[in-house]
């Protein structure tokens, strides 16, 4: 079963409807943290956890998961497609 | 001669998110890369990653960037090539074949590269580093052949006290080979932890069923063909043990890191042990920037210049660089982070965390510490390093940070730093692990 956390968005006007952190490919690096920290933070497991889906716009949240190193954030749109990785 | 707008010397993540920047404000400009490596971007971070390493992440989870995604941002991708040298009188950058390149602005993001040991044996198959992808499928392969000799129960040596060594040493360990670390100094991670830091990351590490040699080293390796085994100096001459011989069938060194300043340096661009920069990541010479691991530059937040080798930063002053490069006028603002996790421990370094008495021309310092100790197992104590600075005006502010077993808190701790919070009337709630940081930030 793979271990993956699911967060939905519902920021106005975003093409990202949702954030999945597969926490098997993540490595606590927090290199999203850096980009947008108010979107995530890091639980006790040292895995990046989702506090709000919301809280940049389209092009920052996009930049957080491709500065991933292990590219543990992927990114979907309204109609289900992953955007990111591609 | 090939002219570009952009040229950028590096293709890790430094140069790359340059130049995925510079694409992004500036649609026409040509951009290349020159790379000495010759593959796209690949994430180096995970090269020492277990899950990676033993083959629980498929192989291709390493590339971050393929050739399709040059071709697409119409990024000249000149990967295998070494620059040798840069005129920065008439922008011409020459390459090892002979190839001139003319540009208009440069980025030198050269990095770092493994610091490699000089003694006696040095050159024997089975010595290893970790830098780049070839360093660690040769590490893999070692790890394969050094299990399949039936004959003997595989070993290993690591060499170092900090985070190459710490997160090899416990994939050496999942892979089931007998692991020994090597450490010069007195306890892991000096002097950047404290002693009792150092300690608990000692005890998970022996809990794990691995060998600690402190204040030693090894002064030859021995084997015929390939190696055999190491020779240690006794660091402590009052014991008198002299020489003790280890056998194994792999070394690691994880010894540091030697800058890549040559080319700038013989080009007349100001180097002290990294490429020093402003904080705009200009150098002296205009029209040429610097990001990186290889950046000694001027940090805002901690008014001090650093140099800081990290995935994290890297990333960060890619992007402030490219952004500089297109004419946009951005200081790096910016608390760097590090974390590691190995032994089911996780360490994370915060800001500047030199402590006390190993800084110099900073303002006087204090160390906080806050932790939460389990008496039967280090794997559930946590202890965080506070390193304060107390300024002219008696304000005491957060600079840096060490935490073990506390990632939770890392983002607080970076946020608190990066506002310069007064935290004089706060010390005493710092130092209670049970004080929630929110409250600092509120």
């Amino acid at each position: 079963m793979p271990n993956k956390q699911e967060y939905v968005r519902n920021r106005e006007g975003s093409n990202i409807t949702k954030i999945i952190i597969d926490r098997d490919l993540c490595i606590g690096a927090a290199s999203c943290l850096a980009v947008a920290g108010t979107v995530y933070q890091l639980d006790g497991e040292n895995k990046a956890i989702v506090t709000d889906p919301n809280g940049v716009d389209d092009a920052t949240l996009m930049m957080s998961a491709e500065s991933c190193p292990t590219k543990a954030i992927l990114l979907f749109d309204k109609d289900g497609k992953q955007v990111f990785p591609k | 001669m090939e002219k570009f707008r952009y040229l950028i010397v590096g293709g890790g993540v430094a140069g790359i998110t340059a130049a995925e920047t510079i694409r992004e404000n500036d649609p026409d400009g040509t951009i290349a890369v020159v790379s000495d490596e010759v593959h796209p971007l690949y994430s180096r971070v995970m090269l020492s990653k277990p899950n990676f390493f033993l083959g629980k992440i498929p192989f291709d989870q390493i590339w971050l960037k393929g050739q399709k995604w040059y071709d697409e941002k119409k990024i000249t991708f000149l990967g295998g090539q070494t620059a040798t040298k840069i005129d920065t009188a008439n922008k011409i950058i020459s390459l090892a074949d002979g190839q001139q390149i003319n540009y208009e602005k440069l980025l030198i993001a050269t990095g770092v590269s493994a610091r490699q040991t000089t003694i006696i044996g040095a050159n024997k198959p089975g010595v290893h580093y970790l830098r780049t992808l070839e360093d660690g499928q040769g590490i893999m392969e070692a790890i394969k052949i050094a299990k399949t000799n039936t004959t003997n129960a595989p070993k290993a040596i690591v060499v170092g006290g900090g985070f190459i060594s710490f997160e090899m040493a416990d994939l050496f360990k999942l892979a089931g080979i007998e692991t020994t670390l090597i450490l010069r100094e007195r306890y892991f991670w000096e002097p950047i932890l404290d002693k009792p830091s150092g300690l608990m990351i000692e005890q998970v590490i022996a809990n794990a069923g691995l060998k600690i040699l402190k204040e030693t080293e090894v002064t030859e390796i021995t084997g015929i063909e390939r190696v055999g085994g190491v020779i240690l100096k006794n660091g402590d001459p009052s014991t008198s043990l002299g020489m003790i011989k280890l056998p194994c069938n792999l070394i690691m060194f994880g010894i540091g890191a030697v800058n890549n300043i040559g080319l700038a340096k013989e080009s007349g661009i100001a180097t002290n042990r990294g490429i020093l920069a402003n904080e705009y990541l200009e150098t002296n010479v205009p029209e040429v920037w610097t990001a990186g691991d290889i950046a000694e530059y001027k940090d805002l937040i901690l008014d001090e210049t650093i140099q800081l080798g990290s995935w994290v930063n890297a990333h960060a002053q890619g992007q402030v660089a490219g952004l500089n490069m297109v004419g946009k006028r951005e200081p790096f603002k910016f608390v760097s982070f590090y974390t590691t996790q190995g032994f089911g421990m996780n360490i994370a370094f915060v800001g500047d965390p030199v402590k006390p008495g190993t800084a110099t021309g900073q303002a006087p310092r204090t160390v906080v510490i806050r932790e939460s100790l389990n008496p039967t197992n280090p794997v559930l104590s946590s202890r965080i390093q506070l390193i304060v600075d107390t300024l002219d005006s008696g304000r005491k502010e957060l600079v840096g940070a060490t935490l073990l077993n506390k990632p939770a808190e890392m983002g607080l701790i970076a946020k608190l730093i990066e506002t310069n919070v007064d935290v004089s009337p706060h010390l005493t709630e710092l130092a209670d692990s049970n004080f929630d940081l929110r409250k600092l930030l509120s």
